[in-house]
């Protein structure tokens, strides 16, 4: 019960980007599988991340797809708006 | 943005922010709207595919959100970032589609729809594309708000806080999420860090999740 407990408290610090407060890096030293799932969490969090900035950059891959979708909104939007004369 | 820089105007719209450019569009700016929609199509795309899990309905939702975007622009609130209120928008006008295409036909009689579970062309080359992929693996082991909030915390940058904003939930909730995500994934780590080592080996040919599910909806009158 405890443990996970101060598991949810290491899995908060990588939410807000935050190293452990020092009582709890204290305590995850201390108990090895504390430590392991600390470590394990934050192999995954580099790897998330990593792969999280691989995709933002390839996304303009899909070019093709997405000119479709946003032609017909803006082509939709440009109606709307001669419609209320905006433009 | 103040009065100024909308008075001389942003030359490059590809240098402005999104806040920016939502503020000129609030202003009546069409060409910052087309800029916003080249921007967010690919980011909104690849959220919805996965939580709709077909491509053609994310693309209708896509362009609804956009229109959506644009009919809503006047009660974005500048001070804050984008990405919360378009993904909130987004998720609801998903959850829409979704409950839509669930309700019963007019006829009154029982029809059975099957969903064709095979993935499209498209879907199936960027299936492939993506199969040795982290994402992926985490889409199919993960329920689709854990990976949204996941998404949205690694891919869009943004806060619990603003995480709650964007799936409607309280922080404390997508806290939770966010943990119960990474205790699911952290132990395929090493098993998919092998899997992509092996550029042969697909990970989409390996039992890391429960089985896949067809869903069989019943319409009754």
């Amino acid at each position: 019960m405890i443990r996970r407990l101060l598991e949810f408290c290491i899995s908060r610090s990588l939410d807000d980007g935050t190293p452990l407060p020092g009582w709890l890096h204290a305590i995850a030293q201390r108990d090895a599988r504390l430590r392991g799932f600390a470590d394990q969490t934050s192999q995954l969090d580099a790897a998330l991340r990593k792969s999280a900035a691989q995709h933002r950059q390839s996304m303009n891959a899909d070019e093709w797809a997405n000119n479709r979708v946003s032609n017909t909104a803006n082509n939709t939007v440009a109606d709307t708006a001669a419609d209320r004369g905006a433009w | 943005m103040n009065d100024s820089s909308l008075a001389t105007g942003i030359t490059n719209l590809h240098a402005a922010s999104e806040e920016d450019l939502a503020c000129r569009v609030q202003r009546g700016c069409d060409d910052s709207f087309t800029e916003l929609a080249q921007r967010l199509q690919p980011r909104l795309l690849f959220v919805l595919r996965r939580r709709l899990g077909h491509y053609t309905d994310a693309e209708d939702v896509a362009q609804k959100t956009l229109l959506r975007v644009f009919e809503k622009i006047h009660l974005y609130d500048t001070a804050k970032n984008f990405s919360p209120w378009l993904f909130a928008i987004a998720l609801r006008v998903a959850t829409d589609h979704h409950r839509k295409k669930q309700l019963p036909t007019t006829s009154g009689e029982a029809e059975l729809v099957v969903e064709d579970p095979r993935p499209s062309p498209t879907q199936e080359f960027l299936d492939q594309e993506r199969s040795n992929d982290l994402w992926t693996l985490a889409e199919r082991i993960l329920k689709p708000d854990q990976w949204t909030a996941l998404w949205l915390l690694y891919g869009e940058g943004q806060t619990v806080r603003e995480i709650a904003q964007s799936l409607n939930r309280t922080s404390v909730s997508v806290r939770v999420l966010l943990h119960r995500a990474r205790k699911t994934l952290a132990p395929h780590l090493a098993k998919f860090a092998e899997a992509d080592s092996n550029q042969t080996t697909d990970i989409t040919s390996m039992d890391f999740a429960q089985p896949t599910t067809y869903h069989v909806a019943r319409a009754e009158s």
